[in-house]
């Protein structure tokens, strides 16, 4: 009698795994989680910058009482959108700015009093601009994320000179090796779905590392081919952001 | 971080050969390798013990080797043969078992690579894998019986 266990494991114990894999998952790992921190950051710096701004201002307030009235006083503002790691919250302040516009952006001479209704127009603005973030933030947040209700089982097929195309101008964009690595660039087309009467590709994007394939990211790529996004497949639903297009960078 | 990358080192192998069972494909058994262990590193469940973790990366795992990599994406899969030449065994005889159990349907597959090499137990597969006792049960009855059939040499499936 021939153990059929016994020649299972040992043929699955000779398959040779390729460790260094490991390492690659770690890398992978730490870059998502350092874009986290990134956008995090990005995404609550104004707001950390509108506190600053508020709590300078009361700080300095007495301090400015104190000095004589008819004496012109400079006052510094702090830029709205600066964040600490040099990021640029836009859209939200953008828009705020632009519902409540500041009278000036710039250093310039002002009175006390003067400085006293500003302070007081500052917090009002502060407070409302606070409003307005939460509200705008949340837009964002609902517009960026679609959760379409797309199954994996329903992406259609495309033909061979449909994915030529597609592959073609992702080379055109992306170039056949990435500058940084030189890794050579593949890019598979799965099939096409469609998503609120849009239609999109559902591709993956790989490189060609040495003598091996290494994933980088499943994508989704509207039919138009001006809009690229990074997607992930949970339990055979396909799931995008539309915070970052690829082809825009 | 250090703690989770033992875990990742000590179960690598097995989500490997389990994803190569399911896949056929070596590329794409790595792919499913990555994204099951992303998921792991991602994921803020607290895990119970060892077992829970291993019966998780199993789950996942499969989920992967079904959904990412199945269908459509896959049909210019590896023919058999080709696959043959690109992992070549010592003896004819493992490498009969081995294809012979590429060959079974994904549900069989699973479960018997489960119970064969890595020696986990009707209950144990039916938790990693959220299925009825019975149907672990059925499935590993009709694989071996396919098993049988096409190995002819009178293997014992202890």
């Amino acid at each position: 009698m021939i153990l059929f266990r016994k020649y299972y494991k040992e043929a699955n114990d000779s398959l040779e795994t390729r460790r260094e894999l490991i390492d690659e998952i770690f890398e992978k790992a730490t870059k998502k989680q350092s874009g986290k921190v990134y956008k995090l950051a990005v995404r609550y710096g104004g707001a950390i910058a509108a506190v600053l701004v508020i709590s300078a201002a009361a700080i300095f307030y007495p301090q400015i009482q104190k000095m004589n009235e008819n004496v012109p006083v400079t006052v510094s503002e702090v830029k709205n959108g600066e964040t600490a790691l040099g990021g640029n919250e836009e859209s939200v302040d953008d828009l705020a700015e632009k519902v409540m516009p500041a009278k000036e952006n710039h250093t310039q001479d002002k009175t006390v009093s003067e400085v006293d209704s500003d302070i007081e127009q500052k917090s009002l603005r502060a407070t409302a601009t606070n409003e307005m973030k939460k509200e705008a933030r949340a837009i964002t947040e609902d517009s960026a994320v679609i959760r379409g209700q797309v199954f994996f089982e329903n992406v259609c097929d495309v033909d061979d000179a449909e994915k030529e195309v597609v592959s073609s101008f992702l080379y055109s964009v992306f170039g056949e090796v990435d500058g940084e690595t030189q890794n050579q660039h593949i890019f598979e087309i799965a099939g096409k779905f469609e998503n609120n009467g849009e239609t999109f590709y559902l591709g993956r994007w790989r490189w060609w590392v040495i003598d091996h394939s290494s994933l980088l990211t499943e994508f989704v790529l509207d039919e138009k081919l001006s809009e690229m996004y990074e997607c992930r497949i949970e339990e055979g639903e396909i799931i995008w952001t539309t915070e970052n297009n690829l082809l825009e960078k | 971080m250090e703690e989770k990358r033992q875990i990742v080192e000590k179960y690598f192998d097995m989500v490997y050969r389990l994803a190569l069972s399911q896949t056929k494909n070596r590329e794409t058994a790595e792919d499913v390798v990555q994204e099951t262990f992303l998921r792991f590193l991602k994921t803020d469940r607290s895990f119970e013990s060892d077992e829970h973790i291993k019966a998780w990366l199993i789950r996942v795992a499969i989920n992967c080797s079904h959904s990412i990599f199945s269908s459509s994406w896959h049909k210019k899969t590896v023919p058999m043969t080709e696959l043959k030449e690109e992992i070549p065994f010592e003896t004819e005889e493992k490498g009969d078992v081995y294809y012979a159990v590429l060959e079974l349907a994904p549900k069989y597959r699973a479960v018997i690579h489960l119970f064969y090499y890595e020696d986990m137990s009707i209950e144990e597969i039916s938790k990693a894998l959220k299925i009825n006792q019975s149907t672990v049960k059925s499935q590993l009855s009709r694989g071996r019986k396919i098993l049988r059939e096409r190995l002819k040499g009178g293997y014992d499936f202890v």
